[in-house]
This record gives structure tokens, C-alpha cells and sequence, in this order.
């Protein structure tokens, strides 16, 4: 009876013990949690949690309770593990400690001068550029694509086009009119984008950002290098390439004046797309090993055209009631004068409408100024449709990201930046549209492409308003010389083609696709 | 690196495009489930690898949502750099090391 008595007894208890195995292993992996820092415990209850449902459902008590008791007994190391990761993230050495507090005083400094220049406009950037953007992320876990030039976004945008659909992208740039540019040439109905400002390369602003967007790979549109941004991206795994990248004579000299941090900018980069032999031999010069480079060409010619814009398009062309359009794009301070003067020279508003579009919108307002101090029948375009002037002689083309679509509305173009000497700005969305471009003598910006453009004779260089004047004068006078001349520019670009290509190649090979992100992979 | 971070890369290395949830690993790698979690941390510390949430609706599925793991490119590159460095050691002939 005793026997009997006490293996029931036993039986009873063992059955107990077995029932109450997966209260006990909750209970354990609240325990374990215990040994974890705060910040990850919520994360690891979660998952531990549903694991343990996992194991629950297959019915096996014991083996809940050996897991449980595995998780407990592993939870201190995890706890230690992730405890000094953080104090590895949290280490600032004292050399990013100085680059830090440098770049905290210059943008003290420059901030101010900035928002006193450039005015209002400039506020939401600097939100932004702290990493405190407005509104909530709709995607995560997309490729970066950074671009600081209202060109190099054209160029993401092309690159855009070979990357599949179905993955996100975030757009980064670092001016309102670059916003402007990726707003334009990346709408959210056609692929899931987010479009930010790059954040300063603060440790907080950084991180911030990281956290917000949580990007898998890093791809950067030309140069623009900035040492904990790339930090971050290394720490976190992400695979990172420079693209269409190349070095001017200035940015070497710089760069090898600074060789030490330079290299270790360069070395945190798993891939360069070069735009030239010569720029692959400087990126050798700086330390770059030879096969992580590759000469690609210039995106720039692929780049998309510009999203069209039918109602402006039938605005502007009802202003112009018949008269030629000239457009001359990307203006700066001391050209508008020029400018007008060359429209005069052709016959001004009565001859011809001129679309004036200066390059920061800051100057907006002194060049409105400008065009009444003359007396000029001048209308802006954000006053459009509605307008006093039935015949304007000229359009302040005062908005962002509308210029690039409006280049083939135009009989004759001009760049602007060119006749005062700032290097030009981007010629080839003109040339790209077939209008006949003019240029000024200052386009250094534009090194090859100008070297290329001149060879070609696919643009007509004028170096002053004189010149300009006689040029549009020309081009309006034989409509066939004109297209002739536009013909040339667009036949240059065709011929120019295949950068994207060799582009998407690199991505391929730095094994995007085992990020899920390429659905085939290619050698580099 | 032990043997059983090596199991544990081998089964991320073998299938990098699939989502692996800590269970999963354990039993493809043969290790005793529990043991995994140390391991994963550890490899998400150094970077080598990345994990998310899968993205479920736990309502409908009737199941809480997982923590899934993948290799980062990082990992993958370092991954290999190890198996290359283990053949040579395994192998210093055939690779023309000397022995």
C-alpha cells in the first residue's frame, strides 16, 4: 500500500512538475530578460516569448523547460555581450571627438549666416539636416542613395530605373533645391521612396537618422565623404559604393594635403565607380586599392528627363501667344543683367519671351526687383495662371524642380553660372531636351563634359551679353541652324551611354543580392 | 570562432535570401535550442549580422510576430574570408601555401 501510495504520490507530482512547464519557463524568461540592459529587454522578451509559443504548440512541456533553462543560463552573456557593444558604439576616439566639436562650433557659426543670407527657405533644411524630419517613415530597410547636386539626383534617378521595384528607396541631398529635384523625379505612386536631408555629420544627428531609416546599403552619388556617416554605416553592417565619382584638380590637391583622413574616409568605401581613367589613377594616388575601383563613365548622360509638368507647359506657351521661347536656366548674381541685355539685343518681349530662372531661391525677390527697376513687363511663375500681364516679356521662373522639364518648350537656352566665373552649372538636361544650348567661358564644374561639348561643337560658347544676344538673334532668325545645333548635343549623349550599366554592375558585385536587394548577382 | 558560430554561419551562408528565426537556426545546426541566443548576439554585435520583425498581421495569423536573422554583406565577406583561411589551413598544398 505504502509502495503504492508513493509511486501515485510520485506520478501526481510528476505530472504537476510536467503541467506546470510552460508557466515555469515564462516565469524563466522573465528572469532572463532580467540579466539584459533595458533598452534590449523588451526586444528579447518578445522574441523569446514567441519562440516559447513555438515550442508550447508542438506540445513538448520538458523541452519548453530545457530551452527556458538554456535561455536563463545564456541570458548573462548576451547581457555582457551587448553591454560593451554599446560602450564600443558609445566610444568616441579623441580624433572624431575634435572633428565633432569643429563641426559643432562651424555650424554654430554658420548657421546663423546662412538663415541671415539665404533667408527662411533654409529653416525646414535645418531640420532635417538634424535629423528631425517631419512626418512619419513609410519605408525602412531601403538602399540609400545619397546625391548632393541637383545633377547627381538625376543621376540616382537613373540608377533608380535599374534597381528592382519592388525595393525601397531613401533619397538624400542636401539643399531645398535638390529636394525639390528628388520630389520631382521620384513620386511615391511609381516606388516606395523616401526623400530626406542627409543629416550633419554629428554623432546624434547620425544616429538619429540611422535609427529613423534604417537603410541596408549606402550608395553615394559622386563625393561627398563625411566620416561618421560612413562610421555608421560600416558599424551597422551596410554595405557602402561611391558612384559616378570623380576627384578635380582642386579636390586632389585637398585630399592629399589631408592623406591620413582621406584614406581612412576612402577605406571605409567598399566600391568606386569612376567617371575617368585619370580619376582612377588619382583614386590609386590616395590609396585606393585598384580593384575596388572601376571606370564606368558618367551616369549623367542616362540620367531620366525630368517629370513634365502639361499644365505650365499650356500656361507658358499661352504667354508666349506665338513669340519663340528663350530660357535661360541656373542664373546667378550678375548675370541676369547680361541676360536681359541679350534679350533686348534680340528684340525683347516683342520679339521673344524669356523664361529667367535664377539658381537659388533666395534670389528670387532681387531679381524681381531687378526686372521693375527696369520696367520690364515681368510676371512670376507662382503668380501663374492668374496674371495682370497678358504679354509678359519675361517669366521669373520662381519655383523648384520645374527648369529641367521646361528646356523643350524653348527655341534657344543658355546656362547660367557661366558668365561670371562660379564653374558653370549642369548642362545636359538642356542639351538632352534637343534645344540649342549657349554657355558662357566658366564652366569648370563641368570639366569634361565641357571639354567633350566643345570637341563636338555641341554648344555654342559666348562670353558676353553681346555675344549671347547675337547667338539667340541667330538661332531665332534660322529655326533649321538652331535644331541643327540641338540635333548635335543629343547625338553626343546617345554616344555617351552605357555608365549605368557598368554602374549597376558594381552594385551587383558588392553583393546586394545577398541582401535581398538583386535578384541575380554578377561578378565585378 | 567556435564550432558552433561556424554551424550557425554555415546554415545563414547557405540560405541568404531566406528570414531565419532563432529556433530555426538551433535545430538546422544541430545545437541545443536556448544556446543560439548568445551567438546571434554576439555575430549582430560584430555587424555580421542583421535582424528585423517579420512583418505579420498576429491577429490574423493567430501567432506573435518573429525576430528573423540574416547575414549582413559584411558578414558575408567576412564569412568567406574565414572558410578561405580554413581551407589554406586544412589544405596548404593544394593552395600552393607551404605547408
Amino acid at each position: 500500500v505504502k509502495e503504492f501510495l508513493l509511486g501515485t504520490l510520485a506520478s501526481i507530482l510528476a505530472s504537476e512538475i510536467v503541467g506546470s512547464c510552460p508557466a515555469i519557463s515564462r516565469w524563466l524568461v522573465r528572469r532572463a530578460v532580467g540579466f539584459l540592459p533595458k533598452e534590449s529587454r523588451e526586444r528579447y522578451a518578445e522574441e523569446w516569448n514567441a519562440e516559447l509559443d513555438v515550442l508550447r504548440k508542438s506540445d513538448r512541456n520538458v523541452s519548453t523547460l530545457l530551452w527556458a533553462i538554456r535561455v536563463v543560463a545564456g541570458a548573462p552573456r548576451i547581457g555582457k555581450t551587448l553591454r560593451s557593444s554599446a560602450k564600443a558604439r558609445s566610444y568616441v576616439s579623441p580624433m572624431m571627438l575634435l572633428y565633432q566639436m569643429v563641426m559643432g562650433v562651424a555650424l554654430l557659426i554658420s548657421i546663423p549666416l546662412l538663415l541671415l543670407r539665404r533667408g527662411s527657405n533654409y529653416l525646414a533644411m535645418l531640420q532635417g539636416r538634424l535629423g528631425k524630419a517631419a512626418g512619419a517613415v513609410r519605408f525602412t530597410g531601403g538602399i540609400w542613395l545619397h546625391a548632393v547636386s541637383v545633377s547627381e539626383v538625376g543621376v540616382a534617378a537613373a540608377l533608380a530605373r535599374g534597381l528592382p521595384a519592388d525595393v525601397p528607396l531613401l533619397i538624400t541631398t542636401v539643399t531645398p533645391t535638390g529636394q525639390a529635384r528628388a520630389h520631382a523625379m521620384f513620386k511615391p505612386e511609381r516606388r516606395a521612396v523616401e526623400i530626406a536631408y542627409l543629416p550633419f555629420d554629428l554623432g546624434f544627428a547620425v544616429r538619429r537618422f540611422y535609427n529613423r531609416f534604417a537603410p541596408r546599403a549606402l550608395v553615394m552619388v559622386g563625393g561627398d565623404y563625411w566620416p561618421l556617416l560612413q562610421r555608421e554605416a560600416r558599424r551597422r553592417g551596410l554595405p557602402v559604393a561611391s558612384i559616378n565619382c570623380r576627384i578635380g584638380d582642386q579636390s586632389l590637391a585637398r585630399m592629399r594635403r589631408l592623406r591620413p583622413i582621406v584614406g581612412e574616409l576612402l577605406a571605409g568605401i567598399d566600391r568606386f565607380g569612376v567617371q575617368t581613367q585619370e580619376d582612377y589613377a588619382r583614386f590609386i594616388s590616395l590609396g585606393v586599392a585598384p580593384e575596388r575601383i572601376r571606370v564606368t563613365g558618367n551616369i549623367e548622360y542616362e540620367s531620366p528627363e525630368a517629370f513634365q509638368n502639361p499644365e505650365l507647359e499650356k500656361t507658358l506657351c499661352a504667354l508666349a501667344a506665338g513669340r519663340p521661347i528663350l530660357l535661360a536656366g541656373s542664373t546667378v548674381a550678375g548675370e541676369e543683367e547680361k541676360i536681359l541685355a541679350a534679350h533686348e539685343m534680340v528684340g525683347g518681349g516683342a520679339r521673344a519671351l524669356l523664361i529667367l530662372a535664377p539658381r537659388h531661391p533666395e534670389r528670387w525677390t532681387e531679381v524681381e526687383a531687378l526686372l521693375r527697376g527696369r520696367t520690364v513687363a515681368a510676371v512670376r511663375r507662382s503668380a501663374l495662371p492668374a496674371t495682370g500681364i497678358q504679354v509678359p516679356a519675361v517669366v521669373l521662373l520662381d519655383s523648384l524642380g520645374e527648369l529641367a522639364s521646361l528646356y523643350r518648350l524653348a527655341t534657344a537656352a543658355f546656362i547660367g553660372g557661366t558668365l561670371v566665373p562660379t564653374g558653370g552649372h549642369n548642362p545636359l538636361e538642356a542639351a538632352r531636351s534637343g534645344v540649342p544650348v549657349a554657355v558662357g567661358p566658366s564652366m569648370h564644374n563641368f570639366r569634361r563634359v565641357a571639354e567633350q561639348f566643345d570637341r563636338a561643337r555641341a554648344w555654342r560658347r559666348v562670353c558676353n551679353a553681346r555675344e549671347l544676344g547675337e547667338v539667340w538673334k541667330e538661332w531665332l532668325k534660322n529655326p533649321a541652324a538652331a535644331r541643327d545645333q540641338g540635333a548635335r548635343a543629343v547625338c553626343l549623349i546617345d554616344e555617351s551611354r552605357g555608365a549605368l550599366q557598368r554602374t549597376l554592375d558594381i552594385l551587383e558585385g558588392l553583393q546586394l543580392a545577398d541582401q535581398g536587394l538583386f535578384r541575380s548577382s554578377a561578378a565585378f | 570562432m567556435t564550432l558552433q558560430t561556424q554551424r550557425v554561419l554555415a546554415i545563414l551562408l547557405n540560405e541568404p535570401l531566406a528570414d531565419h528565426y532563432g529556433l530555426e537556426i538551433a535545430k538546422k545546426a544541430g545545437l541545443a535550442s536556448g544556446s543560439i541566443y548568445p551567438i546571434l548576439a554576439r555575430l549582430e554585435a560584430a555587424g555580421w549580422v542583421t535582424s528585423g520583425w517579420e512583418d505579420i498581421d498576429e491577429a490574423k495569423e493567430g501567432r506573435r510576430r518573429r525576430r528573423y536573422y540574416r547575414l549582413t554583406a559584411v558578414g558575408k565577406r567576412e564569412v568567406l574570408l574565414v572558410l578561405e583561411e580554413v581551407k589554406r589551413q586544412i589544405f596548404p598544398d593544394l593552395l600552393g601555401e607551404p605547408a
